[in-house]
């Protein structure tokens, strides 16, 4: 309880600040101390694997709700999730990812994938042929020769990196011509 | 409660804490409101009682009143075409003060000034603050317009834009224990955002009558629900979030009873139900007065509503679910309190029938198409759907068998009725409850089929005043297919008798009961059971020895109503009057030895064996000779017959007392839809459901 009275305080006092002196600390959050060019280990790559973590699991509900409103034949919701989920892959989903030590780090590598292979199923799901194979081909690029890394895909179930592309390039790609792509990229991106 | 006095000490705090830093002059009524409005994260998702009276207190605290300072403060500042600085703020608190007038109130002026106010920041959204706001304020709009789609766009949009960049940070400054540090700015009200977010898509919605639209926020929710809502007991305590309310609405969104994940289906859902739980307290406290059949109106108004949100099977299962529910609770009370106004529902069994056909149709190729993720939740359905089509039938058909002797001019037509919802169960029974179909239907539908059966037996024979010989025939199949299905319902055999002496076929009774009994005594299922003394074996164990001797079956159908004082009484009778039929034989042997010429006929002794003859020397002519022998022989046999019929009693007896400690099973069964009986009672039902009880069907 004394704690919690003294961090009240300390929220009062941080109050006072604001009211009495009309002063405003830059925040955190404008800050550039959270990005860390390559966190080797201890608490910074312990926060990045959090910060995949929660990446992936806000996918896959991402992901459910689509798949709800899918079944449901909810088009104006889905146009609604679609703008959203574009602002959340270019704002924090890809930043998060565009640095290579990820997909290379032994500690991340499985997440790196995993989040991306839920991603293209997102997008394909939302009809965004042109990200979802823009993404399928930067897996093929950044995990060439380690197929057998292990990564959650589909949801829930883990299989092998060659075996998630086998999937999803089954599941999203049925038509390999390259026209017909250029066509669907057209049609719906 | 938690949550309301946590706010209340830290905004106190922070009023003592200016008043401490800056000593009383600087503590003019202005700045305290300052702080108020800086940190209205905190507490302005409250509800409207609450918060009215927080600002009315915040008002005393700072000597004016947040309208009076509103005015003062900010509506007779000219704004410049492109504010400062100290403008932003200035504006940012002007329109907080306006939503939280308008969040106290419902005035929607004073939202329409809060929106004008914030529009004046839109373009400088790139601080988290004035972000939030802006959208929290927007939001607010939108529901009061009854925008829903603008409503879905600025909540998605709040999270996007501001939640999940301030995620990072505050994940940074935890694991620091920098989250409390002034530097932490808008990043430290990030558990604040979690909860008003909630709050705003759950209740304030709702509140506001948004049904339809909102399920691209599933996602949101699901991510609030995932350890953001109740993760962080240091600066919410769980207690006080919404996480409780968030953790059911997720159980729902993703269960057995969701319309395929639909959040706008999931609320309506939910604010049904709750709806339905005030009409049940009114039902329980007043009775089926003017407020409760108001109340049981506007539920199911508002399951009608959900229904019509529902997408899916499933969706129209957990509506249909619940409104048989709330039609067999209706009936119940009827019957209960022997009143009977008018309610009206738009919900019928049929349409609950179908909806369950449609289910049971789907099967293991198509449960997915209905809307289930998995098929655990498809057969829970299905058994929850079947188990209130099943106590619905059975409450509304006892209703009409109530109405039946309450009205006794219409004492047929009730009881038919009775029997008619009676069969519409047993229909849906005999065909579903079959190996192909039997995974959807529930344990206890198997009691159920039996109540049934039995019902529309007694609705024919004891509530129906003329049931025509027709009707005496069902209600003895019934009956039996009653039998069959639950052969331990005592009460059932004297029916059987009294129904077929009705008919004048009391000698057809054995014949009719016999295979219900050896059904029961050769049941595996019902042999395993016992011997692994699995609950209620011993009384199971005694009512099968009963039931392999035919004299105890004649005792459970004629016996019935006669003590077992009086049974016992007729056994000593009987005692007596061998005794009697012995005296006379043995007199009459007497006479015999004493007056023959021939050799005396075989005789009886006293345990009814062969004896050898007696003498008395006495002289009988021919003529008396034969009439002696004659009399002999009768009594004889009368000292047989009744000496084989106490025997045969000395040995039912205690069999048939012993059922009598039986009583009450069924009882038990109906009042319990999880007595391990019900799985007892499924099993033999299968050993011999496709030979001999399909005949209930008709």
């Amino acid at each position: 309880m004394a704690k919690r009275i003294r961090r009240l305080i300390g929220l009062a006092l941080l109050g006072a600040l604001a009211g009495c002196a009309s002063y405003e600390p830059v925040p955190l959050e404008d800050m550039e101390t959270t990005r860390v060019a390559k966190p080797l280990g201890g608490e910074t790559l312990a926060e990045k694997s959090r910060t995949m973590q929660r990446t992936h699991a806000d996918i896959v509900r991402n992901l459910r709700t689509l798949d709800s409103m899918l079944m449901r034949g909810d088009d104006s919701g889905i146009q609604l999730l679609k703008t959203s989920f574009y602002a959340y892959m270019d704002e924090h989903v890809e930043p998060l990812l565009a640095k290579d030590w990820t997909s290379h780090h032994p500690e991340l590598a499985g997440l790196d994938a995993g989040i991306r292979f839920v991603a293209i199923e997102m997008l394909s799901k939302l009809e965004s042929p042109h990200r979802a194979e823009a993404l399928i081909d930067d897996v093929k690029l950044r995990f060439r020769n380690r197929g057998d890394l292990m990564v959650e895909y589909p949801v829930g179930r883990r299989t092998k990196l060659d075996k998630a592309l086998e999937l999803v390039e089954e599941e999203y790609w049925r038509d390999d011509d390259p026209e017909a792509r250029l066509s669907a990229r057209t049609e719906t991106d | 409660m938690d949550l309301r006095r946590a706010r209340r000490i830290v905004l106190s705090a922070t009023v003592s804490a200016l008043a401490l830093l800056s000593g009383a002059a600087a503590f003019a009524a202005g700045n305290a409101w300052d702080g108020y409005l800086d940190y209205a994260y905190v507490y302005s998702s409250a509800d409207s009682a609450a918060l009215k009276a927080r600002i009315a207190q915040y008002g005393k605290e700072a000597g004016v009143p947040l309208d009076r300072y509103i005015t003062e403060q900010f509506e007779t500042t000219v704004d410049s075409d492109e504010p400062g600085p100290d403008d932003e703020l200035r504006i940012r608190r002007q329109a907080i003060g306006y939503l939280l007038l308008y969040l106290a109130s419902s005035d929607a002026d004073q939202l329409e000034k809060s929106v004008d106010a914030i529009d004046q920041l839109s373009e400088q959204l790139g601080r988290s603050e004035n972000h939030y706001w802006y959208h929290y304020i927007h939001a607010h709009e939108a529901l009061e317009l009854g925008r829903e789609h603008d409503f879905v766009g600025y909540v998605l949009d709040l999270w996007q834009k501001v939640v999940v960049p301030l995620e990072e940070p505050y994940q940074t400054m935890q694991a620091l224990s920098l989250n409390d540090s002034p530097a932490a700015g808008f990043a430290a009200a990030l558990p604040y955002l979690y909860e008003n977010v909630a709050r705003l898509i759950l209740l304030r919605s709702q509140e506001l009558g948004v049904d339809s639209g909102l399920d691209p926020l599933g996602s949101v929710i699901r991510m609030l629900a995932d350890g953001r809502v109740g993760g962080h007991p240091d600066v919410i305590p769980v207690s006080a979030s919404s996480k409780e309310y968030l953790t059911r609405i997720i159980e729902r969104l993703d269960g057995a009873e969701s319309d395929a994940g639909s959040l706008t289906f999931t609320l309506a859902l939910f604010e049904a139900a709750k709806l339905h739980d005030t009409a049940r307290s009114k039902l329980a406290s007043e009775g089926l007065g003017e407020a409760t059949v108001k109340a049981l109106q506007v539920a199911s108004a508002s399951y009608q509503t959900a229904l019509d949100r529902a997408d899916t099977v499933q969706g129209e299962a957990a509506v249909h679910t619940r409104t048989l529910r709330l039609l067999g609770e209706i009936y119940a009370a009827k019957q209960r309190l022997g009143v009977d106004p008018e309610i009206q529902t738009t919900f019928t069994l049929e349409d609950a029938i179908d909806v369950y056909t449609r289910m049971a149709d789907a099967g293991d190729d198509g449960w997915g198409a209905l809307g289930y993720l998995q098929k655990p939740d498809y057969v829970l359905a299905m058994r929850g759907l079947w188990e209130e089509i099943q106590e619905a039938s059975l409450n509304i058909a006892d209703y009409y068998l109530a109405q039946s002797q309450a009205l006794p001019h219409k004492a047929d037509e009730h009881a038919r009725n009775a029997a008619r919802l009676y069969t519409r169960y047993l229909q849906l029974f005999l065909y579903y409850a079959t190996n192909e179909g039997k995974e959807g239907v529930p344990d206890s539908a198997y009691f159920a089929a039996h109540e049934a059966a039995r019902g529309i037996g007694d609705a024919y024979l004891i509530y129906a005043k003329h049931p025509t010989s027709e009707e005496i025939d069902v209600a003895i199949r019934q009956y039996r297919a009653a039998l069959k299905i639950f052969p331990f319902d005592r009460q059932i055999w004297p029916g059987i008798t009294a129904a077929l002496q009705r008919q004048g076929r009391e000698s057809e009774y054995l014949e009719l009961v016999r295979p219900a009994a050896e059904g029961a005594t050769r049941s595996r299922a019902l042999t395993r059971w016992i011997a692994s003394n699995e609950p209620e074996a011993e009384r199971l164990k005694t009512l099968v020895s009963a039931f392999s001797d035919s004299l105890v079956l004649v005792y459970l159908g004629y016996a019935e109503g006669k003590g077992i004082d009086e049974l016992e009484a007729g056994l000593s009778k009987l005692t007596v009057q061998r005794d009697e039929a012995k005296t006379r034989l043995k007199s009459l042997q007497a006479q015999l030895a004493g007056g023959s010429h021939t050799a005396p006929p075989a005789a009886m002794s006293d345990e009814g064996e062969l004896a050898g003859p007696l003498g008395t020397g006495e002289k009988l002519d021919a003529a008396q000779l034969s009439q002696l022998n004659k009399d002999i022989d009768e009594a004889s046999a009368l000292v047989e017959r009744l000496s084989t019929q106490i025997e045969a009693r000395r040995r039912t007896l205690p069999l048939y007392k012993s059922t009598l400690e039986t009583d009450g099973l069924s009882d038990e069964l109906r009042s319990r839809r999880d007595h391990p009986l019900h799985a007892l009672l499924r099993r033999m039902y299968h050993e011999h459901a496709d030979v001999d009880v399909t005949e209930a069907a008709y």
